[in-house]
């Protein structure tokens, strides 16, 4: 793909849809591919790192496990797809507090309730609402660094049918004699 | 000023009857088409068309400029015309080369940024671009009438009226590319400039832009000008495939948009208390504008000939209700919409498209709704017994569907290796099925159905332990907040017509003439009879086309 050279310069657009592909690709639930992909955007737009997410493209699919107590929920282990949904979820919930098993986690985490509005205050792997103000993503060409981009597009090669003659003519409805 | 106060309007026509992929696929373009709401935008500024560049040798390859201000901003459409050999053209996706290729420009492009462009957009999706670039496009020639036109003006006379509205184009575009494609700019650069915050208005400036282009070249290789009323009549084409498809399923909060003002519009002139002389004047006009126009629809597609021959039958019939006393009656076009539904779908469509016409001062102002900077999001918070009331509310039409039937999952929707495209399988044929994309909504809320507790348990904690459900509660909620947010519809059955994806989204285009090739990609007409670039003065009286030669 023309996309897989180093200082590419990309549309967002083309960010958010590359990483939910990708995250479909790894195996991660549609719903949260979705949500990785608006991070991803939001990470970019924002001037953050997006190797957060590439991290999370790369997590051995688990299982989630959670302590969900009066004032906090706690991971005790799962991917950081899945957990940075249900912590945001869980803010979104009431809770003002969570616990995190895995500080490598900590930036994807930070993205997703920064997305939707929350700010946080981190002491190690307890992040607590904070009252401060999120930053807003600006619409610009951003530059990804060709190794995330090349992990991106493996992982949505994943998603991709190898086409036959056969299918390309009956999957796109049409030969090619159509000139006038 | 217009909208201060809000019209009245009866009920709107339910999501049951609207969102059904049949009935979305006898759309019409009405006065809310995206491409009538630009000419009425392009007019009120009185906008001005200039062609800066003109570097075409005589056999009309080169590139060319054309420029406006309108909102405030700059815009140039840079177009590039090359010798393409016959084998090369191909209005499928998997085209290398084309005849013509375009890109939209912000501001006025440098002679270095004219270079760039001139050497980029022949490639098309093997180059990359810039955010100054905001929308590609490339047209090929349909090369019938294109030689016809220009060996007609060589020979010192106009071309044959009869080739015009056989064909009724030049050009047709096979692709226009814009929210970020390719590293051109996403939409957002744009969105909040006046005049291009409406759902595709860079791509149908683009498109309108393109198809004076088209007049401009075969006008240069003929040596001679074509009478007003030709160009009038050649609109730019479009070949459409699968690749527009998945966009309705995938925008479920802009599709809800285009529903709600369409439907909001025909509940407001539904509720036209009484016509005055000049609106039934205009109905009896558009009724017969709209009977010469079917006469000017000819395909070749036995279905779709069929459907239109149907229509031919049912509109004298349909006429004939009309009578004066219908027309001068109690909420005349409440009764006129009750009584369509003795005729089929398509003419009932029709009927309701035509039947919008003459209220622009009462529903217009209703395109300000149809971009909607909103996605849809999932609230945690409810308990899941609600959820499951709002499945038991809204997707009836999904979760009654047997998806073990072979029948119902016949298809499965994919994205080619090759091209990065959407493609249709079979299931029970072709491999690939493990790779499927997931446009199969109907079956993921009914999976979701068969999991989700009645109880108060907050969905958020419901999807710690069913991750794979999160999309399908997220589409549950957005249809109980946005009504017509979904097709009713399997798109997995094995009577899934993805034309009719296809034909309901380039209706809201504006496009016309449907010249369907098979049922997954069809040929359309845009801007036919749209006005020129120095007719913007008379820009919003070209619904449903017909031939003025």
């Amino acid at each position: 793909m023309a996309a897989s050279r180093a200082n590419l310069m990309l549309a967002l657009n083309e960010i958010g849809s590359m990483v939910q592909k990708a995250a479909r690709g790894a195996g991660i639930p549609l719903g949260q591919a979705e949500d990785l992909g608006r991070i991803a955007i939001y990470l970019a737009g924002t001037g953050g790192n997006v190797s957060a997410v590439t991290r999370a493209l790369q997590e051995p699919a688990t299982t989630v496990d959670m302590i969900w107590s009066s004032d906090a929920v706690s991971v005790k282990s799962g991917p950081a797809a899945l957990i940075g949904a249900i912590i945001r979820d869980a803010f979104a919930m009431g809770y003002d507090a969570a616990v995190l098993a895995d500080l490598d986690h900590a930036p994807l985490v930070g993205a997703f309730l920064a997305e939707s509005g929350v700010a946080l205050r981190w002491d190690g792997r307890v992040l607590t609402r904070s009252d401060t103000t999120v930053l807003q993503p600006a619409c610009r060409p951003v530059a990804i660094p060709a190794a995330d981009w090349d992990v991106w597009g493996a992982y949505a090669a994943e998603t991709y049918v190898p086409e036959t003659e056969a299918s390309r003519l009956v999957g796109a409805g049409a030969g090619l004699n159509d000139n006038d | 000023m217009k909208d201060i106060v809000t019209p009245e309007q009866m009920p709107l026509r339910p999501p049951a009857t609207v969102m059904r992929l049949r009935r979305m696929g006898a759309s019409f373009p009405t006065r809310l088409s995206f491409l009538r709401t630009l000419m009425r935008a392009l007019a009120a500024e009185d906008v001005k068309v200039t062609r800066p560049v003109w570097e075409m040798n005589a056999d009309g390859f080169g590139h060319a400029t054309y420029t406006l201000n309108f909102g405030g901003h700059d815009y140039t459409l840079v177009a590039v015309s090359t010798d393409l050999p016959p084998e090369l053209r191909t209005d499928r996706v998997i085209a290398t080369a084309w005849d013509t290729a375009y890109v939209l420009y912000d501001g006025i492009p440098t002679a270095d940024e004219i270079a760039r462009i001139v050497a980029s957009a022949p490639l098309q999706e093997a180059a990359r671009f810039t955010a100054r670039d905001l929308v590609l496009s490339r047209a090929n020639k349909s090369v019938r009438l294109f030689d016809h036109v220009t060996e007609a003006l060589c020979a010192g006379r106009q071309p044959d009226p009869v080739k015009i509205r056989e064909t009724g184009y030049l050009m047709r575009t096979t692709a226009v590319y814009g929210n970020g494609k390719f590293g051109i700019a996403d939409r957002g650069h744009i969105a909040d400039r006046p005049g291009m915050g409406g759902p595709f208005m860079a791509e149908m400036l683009t498109v309108w832009l393109i198809r004076g282009f088209t007049h401009d070249l075969a006008e240069h290789v003929g040596g001679a000008k074509l009478s007003r009323e030709a160009k009038r009549h050649l609109g730019i084409g479009n070949s459409t495939g699968l690749g527009m498809a998945p966009f309705l399923v995938n925008h479920p909060m802009l599709l809800d948009a285009w529903m709600q003002v369409r439907e909001t519009a025909l509940a407001r002139v539904r509720a036209v208390p009484s016509l005055d002389g000049e609106q039934i004047s205009r109905i009896y006009e558009l009724v017969t504008r709209a009977a010469q126009h079917l006469a000017e629809w000819n395909v070749p597609d036995p279905i779709a000939a069929d459907r239109i021959e149907t229509m031919r039958r049912e509109w004298p019939q349909f006429a004939a209700t009309l009578t004066p006393d219908a027309l001068m009656g109690p909420q005349p076009i409440h009764t006129i919409l009750n009584q369509s539904a003795q005729f089929s779908i398509d003419s009932q469509e029709l009927i309701a498209a035509l039947m919008l016409e003459p209220f622009g001062d009462l529903i217009d102002g209703l395109t300000t709704c149809m971009a909607t900077p909103f996605s849809p999001t999932l609230d945690p918070s409810i308990p899941c017994s609600e959820l499951k009331s709002l499945i038991d509310q809204d997707w009836n039409w999904a979760c009654s569907i047997d998806y073990n039937d072979a029948r119902a999952c016949a298809q499965f929707w994919y994205v080619s290796e090759e091209k990065f495209e959407p493609r249709l399988g079979s299931r029970h044929i072709e491999d690939g099925a493990d790779r499927e994309s997931p446009l199969d909504i109907a079956r993921q809320v009914k999976a979701l159905a068969q999991d989700i507790p009645d109880t108060d348990i907050p969905v958020g904690r419901f999807l710690v332990d069913h991750p794979a459900h999160r999309a399908a509660a997220r589409r549950v909620q957005t249809l109980g907040r946005h009504a017509y947010a979904e097709i009713r519809d399997n798109l997995i059955s094995h009577d899934c017509l993805p034309i009719d994806l296809l034909r309901c989204k380039l209706a809201y285009f504006g496009a016309a003439k449907f010249d369907p090739k098979s049922d997954r990609w069809t040929r359309i007409t845009l801007a036919q009879g749209a006005p020129l670039f120095d007719e913007l003065d008379n820009a919003d009286d070209w619904w449903l086309p017909v031939a003025p030669i």
